[in-house]
C-alpha cells in the first residue's frame, strides 16, 4: 500500500469542486495548442514551397519578405551564383498569381508554381513523385492540391482555363494548400503557355534555386554570394532561413500571431484565476482539519506542499484533457485537410506552461492556509 | 506517587489591551501525572481552552513556563514546538475533524506519514488503533458515513496511534450524546491507564467528572478546586453498557 495523498484523494472524492479549474486549465491549454497548431499550419503552407524544395539558397527580389511575396526578376541573375564553386545547380521557379476559370465560368484567383519538372529538379523535390513530375512535362497539365478538388470541382483530366489558355489537370498532390488561392504545379512547356499573353512576357522568373555540393555551407555561400554584382541586386537566404523569415513575417504582419497570443494569455489567466479561486475554497472548505493537522504537529510547509500538489493534479488532469481534445481535433482537421502542426516543442512547451500556471495559481492560493491555527478549535 | 509529565508555573494570558485588557488565565501552577485523566472543569468562558492551550504547545503564556517532559516549552522556536507536538502530543476536538475525502483509516495513517512511521507499518499501527476503539470493522469508511461518536473514536486513534505521552481533549464530548460521551471519555481513561499517558480532559459537562482520576475546577481564571476522585470506575462503566 502506498503513502495516504490527501490531495489526490480530495481531487477523487470532491472532483465536482475542482471540475471547473480542470476544465479552465484545459480550456486554457487548448487555445495554446489549437492555435498554434492552426498558425504552424497556416504558415507551413506560406513555406511549403521552400520546405519541400532541394534548394539549399535561394535568390529572389530584393527585399521580399516572404516566399509569396516575391517579384520578377531578371534571368541574368543566376550569372555569379553559376560561378560559385560550391553551387551545384541553378534553376528558375516561377510564382505569380493567375486566373482560373472553372467549368462552370466561375473564376478563381491561383498561385502558379512553374516549376522545373525534370526528374532532378530541385523544386518541389520532396513532394512529387517521379511520376508526377513526369506528368508536368506534358504541355497544358496541371497539378493541384488535393484540398481543392471541391473547390474548383477537379477530377483527373477536367478541362479548365487558366490566363484564357486551355489546360487540364493531370493530378492531385498533398500539402501545397495555400492560404490565398488555390496553387497549381505545372513544368515548363505549360507555364510559357500561359504566360504567353501576359503583358511583360519575359517576367517568368521569381526565384532561383541553388543546389550545393554535400557538405557546403549554404549561410557562407549565401553571403558570398550577396558579395557578387548580381547577388548585391537581388536577395539571397539560405532555405531555412527563408522559411523562418516568411512564417515570422506572416505571423506579425496578418496579426494573427498577435491574436493567437493575447487569446492564449487570456485563457490562460481565466484559468489561473479559477484555478488559485478553486484551491482557496477548498482550503477554507478544510480549514479546521488543517488546523488539526497544525496542533498534531504537521508543519505549514508539508500542509503547503499537499496544496500545491493538489495544484499540480489539476494541471496534470487538465493536461490530459488538452491532449485527448487536442487530437480530436486535430484528427477533424485532418478530416478537413485544415493544415495544423503539432511539433514536439509545441507539446513540451505547452505542457510546461500549464503546469507552472497551475503551480503558480496553487502558490497564490496559499494565504487562506495562514488561518489554519489550531488555537480555533479550541472554545 | 507517579511520574510528572507537564508542570506550568504561574502561567498567565490577558486578551485585549488597555481598558478591554481580559485576564483570563492568573498566575496558575498545575502539575499533571503521567497514567492519570485529569478532568478540567469550569463555566462557559472560565479559560479552560485558554489552559489547555498554553500547556500543549499551542498558544504562547503572556508569563510563566511550561516544562513539558522536562523541556522548557515555550523557550523553544516554532518549528521545535511543531516537532514536539508531532511527536509527544495527540489532540482531540469538539469538532472531529476528519477529511471528508479520507477512510477512517486513511484519516488515522495520514498524520503519521509526517513522523517517522512510514507505509505498511503506519497502516498496520493505523489499524490497531482503530481496532482499539472498537472501529476495526469500519475502517474502509468515510466520515459521512460514520455517527457522531464513531468519528470521534477515529479522531481519537488519529490523537493515540503515535503513541503520544500526552493527549489533550477539548470538549471532546460536547457533540456528543452522553452514552458516546461516556463511551469516548472511559476510552481516554484507558488509554490513560495502559499507556501510562498523561491526559488532559477540558469540559463543562458535569456528567463526566465520576470518570476522572482528578477534577480541577477553573474559576475567574484560576484552580479553584484540585482533588483525586476515588476509583469506583470499572463498576460505573458496568452500568453504563446496560443503559
Ligand atoms: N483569541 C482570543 N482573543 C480574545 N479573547 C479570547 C480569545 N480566546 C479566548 N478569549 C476569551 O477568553 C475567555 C476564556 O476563553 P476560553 O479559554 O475559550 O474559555 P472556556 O474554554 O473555558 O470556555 C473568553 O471570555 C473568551 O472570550
Ligand atoms: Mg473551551
Amino acid at each position: 500500500m502506498g503513502k495516504v495523498s490527501l490531495a489526490r484523494a480530495s481531487l477523487r472524492y470532491e472532483w465536482r469542486r475542482y471540475l471547473a479549474a480542470i476544465l479552465a486549465v484545459t480550456f486554457a491549454g487548448l487555445l495554446i495548442v489549437v492555435q498554434v497548431a492552426l498558425l504552424l499550419g497556416l504558415l507551413g503552407s506560406v513555406s511549403a514551397v521552400i520546405d519541400e524544395s532541394g534548394a539549399q539558397v535561394w535568390i529572389g527580389y530584393r527585399g521580399t519578405q516572404s516566399v509569396d511575396l516575391g517579384r520578377g526578376i531578371a534571368v541574368s541573375a543566376d550569372l555569379d551564383a553559376r560561378l560559385h564553386p560550391a553551387v551545384r545547380r541553378v534553376e528558375g521557379l516561377y510564382q505569380g498569381y493567375g486566373d482560373w476559370r472553372r467549368d462552370d465560368g466561375v473564376a478563381v484567383t491561383a498561385v502558379i508554381n512553374g516549376i522545373d519538372a525534370r526528374p532532378d529538379g530541385l523544386a518541389y523535390a520532396h513532394l512529387l513523385a517521379p511520376a508526377q513530375r513526369a506528368l508536368l512535362e506534358e504541355p497544358g497539365a496541371v497539378l493541384i492540391d488535393e484540398a481543392d478538388r471541391d473547390k474548383l470541382n477537379a477530377y483527373i483530366g477536367a478541362p479548365v482555363e487558366i490566363n484564357g489558355k486551355r489546360a487540364r489537370i493531370a493530378g492531385f498532390v498533398h500539402g501545397v494548400r495555400a492560404v490565398g488561392g488555390v496553387t497549381v504545379l505545372m513544368g515548363q512547356p505549360t507555364l510559357r503557355y500561359v504566360l504567353q499573353d501576359l503583358p511583360d512576357r519575359n517576367q517568368d522568373l521569381t526565384y532561383l534555386l541553388l543546389a550545393l555540393a554535400p557538405g557546403s555551407d549554404a549561410a557562407q555561400v549565401a553571403a558570398q554570394l550577396t558579395r557578387t554584382d548580381s547577388g548585391r541586386r537581388h536577395s539571397l537566404w539560405p532555405a531555412d532561413e527563408f522559411s523562418l523569415q516568411s512564417q515570422l513575417y506572416w505571423l506579425f504582419e496578418s496579426g494573427a500571431g498577435i491574436g493567437a497570443g493575447v487569446a492564449s494569455l487570456l485563457g490562460l489567466i481565466v484559468g489561473a484565476v479559477i484555478t488559485s479561486q478553486t484551491l482557496a475554497s477548498a482550503i477554507l472548505a478544510s480549514l479546521k482539519e488543517f488546523a488539526a493537522m497544525r496542533a498534531l504537529g504537521v508543519s505549514r510547509q508539508a500542509l503547503r506542499n499537499i496544496v500545491l500538489e493538489q495544484a499540480f493534479w489539476i494541471g496534470a488532469c487538465g493536461l490530459l484533457l488538452t491532449a485527448l481534445l487536442s487530437s480530436g481535433i486535430g484528427l477533424l482537421a485532418d478530416w478537413a485537410q485544415v493544415p495544423m502542426l503539432f511539433p514536439p516543442w509545441l507539446l513540451l512547451g505547452s505542457t510546461a506552461i500549464i503546469l507552472a500556471i497551475a503551480l503558480l495559481s496553487g502558490l497564490y492560493a496559499l494565504r487562506p492556509l495562514y488561518q489554519a491555527d489550531p488555537a480555533t478549535l479550541l472554545r | 506517587m507517579s511520574e510528572v509529565l507537564v508542570r506550568c508555573e504561574a502561567i498567565a494570558k490577558s486578551f485585549g489591551q488597555g481598558a478591554l485588557t481580559q485576564r483570563v488565565i492568573r498566575e496558575a501552577t498545575l502539575a499533571l501525572n503521567a497514567g492519570e485523566l485529569t478532568l478540567m472543569m469550569g463555566p462557559s468562558g472560565s479559560g479552560k481552552s485558554t489552559f489547555l492551550a498554553m500547556l500543549a504547545g499551542l498558544m504562547r503564556p503572556d508569563q510563566g513556563r511550561v516544562e513539558a517532559l522536562g523541556q522548557d516549552l515555550w523557550q523553544l522556536d516554532d518549528a521545535a514546538i511543531d516537532r514536539f507536538r508531532l511527536q509527544h502530543c495527540g489532540f482531540v476536538f469538539q469538532g472531529f475533524n476528519l477529511f471528508a475525502a479520507l477512510t477512517a483509516l486513511e484519516n488515522v495513517v495520514f498524520p503519521l506519514q509526517y513522523g517517522s512511521l512510514l507505509g505498511d507499518e503506519a497502516r498496520r499501527r493505523a489499524h490497531a488503533a482503530l481496532e482499539e476503539v472498537g472501529l476495526g470493522e469500519r475502517a474502509h469508511l468515510r466520515p459521512v458515513e460514520l455517527s457522531g461518536g464513531e468519528k470521534q473514536r477515529v479522531a481519537i486513534a488519529r490523537a493515540l496511534v503515535k503513541q503520544p505521552e500526552l493527549i489533550f481533549a477539548d470538549e471532546p464530548t460536547s457533540a456528543l450524546d452522553s452514552h458516546n460521551g461516556s463511551v469516548v471519555v472511559d476510552l481516554l481513561h484507558r488509554i490513560a491507564r495502559e499507556r501510562g499517558a498523561m491526559v488532559l480532559v477540558v469540559t463543562h459537562d458535569p456528567r463526566l467528572h465520576q470518570r476522572a482520576d482528578r477534577l480541577i475546577e477553573l474559576e475567574d481564571g484560576q484552580i479553584k478546586r484540585d482533588e483525586r476522585i476515588a476509583q469506583t470506575e470499572p463498576a460505573l462503566a458496568g452500568e453504563q453498557e446496560h443503559a
